[in-house]
Order: C-alpha cells, then sequence, then structure tokens
C-alpha cells in the first residue's frame, strides 16, 4: 500500500468512526425515549461512544498531520526564498532586471518586450543579445 | 526575476509559505519591481496576439498580479524604509 492510498485509507476511516459515533450516541437517546433502560446500559452505550470518538479522533489528526505542513517547514522555506533571491548566483538575474527596469521606466525603452511576444513574423533568436556573466541573456535573466 | 515571484505567488498558493512572514521579507523588494511588472504585463497584453490560448499565456502573467494580496499589508509599510532591486 503506498502512501497515498495510506492516506486515502486513513481518511475514510476516520470520517466512518466519526459518523458511528454520531450515530451511537443518536441511538442511544432514541433508546432513552421510547423505554426505559437500566443506569448500566446507558453506561455501557457512552463508554462505546467515548471510544468510537476517541478512535476517530486520533485517526483524523492521523490525516491531518500526514497532509498538512507545519508551521516550521513554512517559515523555512520561506527564509529559503529569501536566500535564494539574495544569492550570489541570483546577483546577475538581480543586476540585469535592474539595467532592464532603468530602461524602461527612465527611457521607456521596451525592447525587451519583443522577446516576450512570439509572432509568425517575427523570430526571437537568444543569440541576438550578449550573454550575461551567468551564461543568459538579459531578457531571460528578466524571464 | 518574473518566475522567481511566480515560484512566491505558487507556493504561497499551495499553502507553502508563511505569507506574514513573506510579505515582511520578500514585500520590500516586490515593490521595487511593482510599477515595472505592472506595465510590462499591461504591454504584454497589448502587443499578444489575440488568438493565445489563455494555457499558453506565461504563467507571470496571472501570477503577478496575485502577489499584490499577499504582499498588499507589510509591503507598503516598509516600502520607504528599505532599497530593493
Amino acid at each position: 500500500m503506498n502512501a497515498l492510498i495510506s492516506r486515502k485509507f486513513v481518511g475514510i476511516l476516520a470520517w466512518l468512526l466519526i459518523l458511528s459515533t454520531a450515530g451511537s450516541f443518536g441511538a442511544m437517546f432514541i433508546g432513552l425515549w421510547h423505554r426505559s433502560v437500566g443506569w448500566e446500559a446507558v453506561c455501557a452505550e457512552l463508554l462505546l461512544v467515548f471510544v468510537l470518538g476517541l478512535e476517530g479522533i486520533i485517526a483524523y489528526g492521523t490525516f491531518f498531520r500526514e497532509e498538512s505542513v507545519s508551521v516550521g517547514q513554512r517559515r523555512q522555506l520561506t527564509v529559503g526564498l529569501l536566500e535564494k533571491f539574495t544569492s550570489p548566483e541570483a546577483y546577475i538575474m538581480r543586476a540585469e532586471t535592474w539595467r532592464i527596469r532603468k530602461k524602461w521606466l527612465e527611457e521607456n525603452d521596451r525592447s525587451c518586450m519583443k522577446y516576450f511576444v512570439h509572432t509568425k513574423d517575427q523570430i526571437n533568436s537568444p543569440d541576438e543579445e550578449g550573454r550575461c556573466a551567468n551564461g543568459l541573456t538579459p531578457h531571460q535573466n528578466l524571464s | 526575476m518574473l518566475h522567481f515571484y511566480v515560484s512566491v505567488q505558487s507556493y504561497h498558493e499551495a499553502g507553502l509559505l508563511d505569507g506574514k512572514l513573506a510579505a515582511t521579507l520578500l514585500a520590500s523588494h516586490y515593490e521595487w519591481y511593482r510599477k515595472f511588472f505592472q506595465e510590462f504585463c499591461q504591454e504584454y497584453r497589448t502587443l499578444a496576439p489575440s488568438s493565445i490560448e489563455p494555457e499558453a499565456e506565461p504563467a507571470w502573467l496571472g501570477s503577478l498580479p496575485k502577489l499584490e494580496t499577499i504582499f498588499d499589508d507589510a509591503g507598503r509599510r516598509s516600502v520607504n524604509t528599505r532599497v530593493g532591486g
């Protein structure tokens, strides 16, 4: 059984247990309503409901523990993105984007756009541009 | 660069990022590119052939506008205090 089927199985089991808990609880009240039963029977039914509910909660918790990403993992990934952005490898990418942005905003130079818009008449060869130190062209760094 | 911010948005959409921390760490950087990216997307929409299928559109065209909501709070607070780029 692979992990995906295992999670699905645990999820279904959790729902069945929670539904059976609710069903047992409801059945107990119906029983009490229609006929008088002894306190032993009520205690036994409550015990059953408690055990079923506990199993359901455990299964449900297991299911979501498998599915969810912890707060620590989310923070780690977030910081990792900043580290990637500020890494020496990203420096040239940022520098080239800086130059393109400067030309775009200050000189209204939108020539870089031709590498992004493909038409039948326009063949955009990356060899038209000089390579940056990281081996990519300026527009590839922007992309 | 464009696809770096696509990955930020995609991670956030998948629930794999701490949104508040992402805004604190990356919003000021994004703010520096914001106007350029907005104009870039607008220019692309103007120049791209209208026959292009939505599936064939570049990922950044849909992702960059969504970043606005992620970075909205923390980004605008810190934009005047940091240098991006």
